[in-house]
Parts: structure tokens; C-alpha cells; sequence
């Protein structure tokens, strides 16, 4: 029978199963980051282009999420609770904020490139949010159970 | 706080440790993480399945098909009281290892 710390081992071990594989390539985060980016500047276009970004986001999303399974054997949401969270947050107020920013250009009266820029932002901002979340995820699972 | 009868063995345990860090995983990762035989792996998984613990699917993929498991609302719960009951535990036998140590 295996001592309460043994258990607490055990558990440690299978983590650092997940940890050696929680490797997401650069080309994902760019992925990532171009549909964030996309999607935003996409905004500035005339419909129903605004919609078919969205649609696209969709798709790359599930695509992205079936690379994951397929080369890593799991797949990691990046809303999960945790210690992450607060990364997936600012991350979630970039694309709101540039998504509004796009939406309200005409209305506060911004120049017609102000959706591209804020696509160009938000593409470096989620590339480097997403790096950011893969760290702390790592430090998660490699931290004591 | 007590120990969760249906997680405590060494195997289970590690299925719930796994899909506890991912939101779903493949069964030939957790065929790895134990160490056990599929036909071993698939009886613990159908107990944790039978008390809501466990989610399983089947996809096909590459002409195969795949089984993926999560671990349930349920199941995480689950798993997280029995790591505070195991650290409750564990650092209790540490604060008695020095008692124990003086008095022998």
C-alpha cells in the first residue's frame, strides 16, 4: 500500500508525462496570433467578409485543436481554470478591445486603416500571450501536486 | 476529509493526475503513463466511467479509430479532494515523524 507521499509521487509523474510533451511549435503561436489579427482587421472589410473571418477563426480553431491530439496525444483549451487563466484573460480583452475598436471606428470618427492596425496589435500581442501561456502552463504542471 | 476509494488505486490515480492538467487525452498516452495492458487500462477506465468520473470518445483518425477520455465536472472535484486529503495526509505523517523520532 503506498504512502500518501508515494500517492503524491505518482501523481507528480503523470504531469511530467504531460509536461515533456507541452511543446507548441512557433508556427502555432503564429497561427494563433494571424487569426486573432485577422479577425480584427477583418472588420474593417465589407460584408459578409467580417463573417466568413469569423467562420474561418471557427475552422482553424477545431483544425488547430485536432493538430494538438494528433502530435501531442491531448489537447489543452486554452480557457481551462488555473493558473493560466489570467494570461487567457488579457488575451480575451486584446481581441475584445480590438474587435471594438474596429466595430466603433466609424463612429469616433478613426481613419478607415484603424481595423488594420488594430489586427497588426493584436497579432503581436496574442502571439506573445500565447508564448506566455505555454510558460506558465509549464511551470503549472512542473510545480509539486 | 477522507481518501476517494474509486481514484486511490496507483493506476487510476494516475489516469485522473493526466486528464486533470488537459482537457482530453488519447488512451494510448495513458496505456504509456501506466504502464498497463489495454485490457487492464479499459477496466479502470469503465470504473471511474460508471461513477461519472470519466468521459469517453470515439473519433476516427488517420483510419483508425481513436479513443479519447476526459475526466467529468465530477471527476475533477473528485481528483482535487483527494490530493488535498493525500497532502492532508502526508503532512501530518511529516509532523509526526520527529515526535516519533524523540520518543524512540
Amino acid at each position: 500500500m503506498p504512502t500518501p507521499l508515494q500517492d503524491l509521487e505518482t501523481i507528480q509523474r503523470a504531469r511530467a508525462t504531460v509536461l515533456n510533451r507541452a511543446r507548441w511549435p512557433v508556427g502555432y503561436h503564429l497561427v494563433v496570433a494571424a487569426m486573432g489579427g485577422g479577425l480584427v482587421a477583418a472588420m474593417a472589410l465589407p460584408d459578409p467578409l467580417p463573417s466568413m473571418a469569423a467562420s474561418l477563426v471557427a475552422i482553424g480553431s477545431v483544425l488547430l485543436a485536432n493538430w494538438s491530439r494528433s502530435r501531442l496525444g491531448f489537447f489543452v483549451n486554452g480557457w481551462r481554470w488555473g493558473r493560466t487563466l489570467w494570461v487567457s484573460m488579457i488575451t480575451l480583452a486584446v481581441l475584445l478591445g480590438g474587435v471594438t475598436l474596429s466595430i466603433l471606428r466609424q463612429r469616433l470618427d478613426l481613419p478607415d486603416w484603424t481595423p488594420f492596425a488594430a489586427g497588426a496589435v493584436v497579432f503581436v500581442c496574442v502571439f506573445f500571450t500565447g508564448r506566455l501561456w505555454e510558460r506558465v502552463y509549464r511551470a503549472e504542471l512542473a510545480s509539486a501536486a | 476529509m477522507s481518501l476517494d476509494s474509486v481514484i486511490h488505486p496507483p493506476a487510476r490515480l494516475q489516469i485522473a493526475a493526466l486528464l486533470a492538467t488537459v482537457t482530453d487525452a488519447e488512451f494510448a498516452l495513458l496505456r504509456e503513463t501506466t504502464g498497463v495492458s489495454d485490457s487492464v487500462l479499459s477496466k479502470h477506465i469503465k470504473a471511474m466511467e460508471e461513477v461519472g468520473y470519466l468521459r469517453i470518445r470515439k473519433a476516427p483518425a488517420g483510419g483508425k479509430t481513436r479513443t479519447w477520455l476526459a475526466l467529468t465536472p465530477l471527476g475533477r472535484s473528485a481528483f482535487a479532494a483527494h490530493v488535498k486529503a493525500l497532502q492532508a495526509l502526508a503532512a501530518a505523517a511529516a509532523a509526526a515523524a520527529p515526535e516519533v523520532a524523540k520518543a524512540g
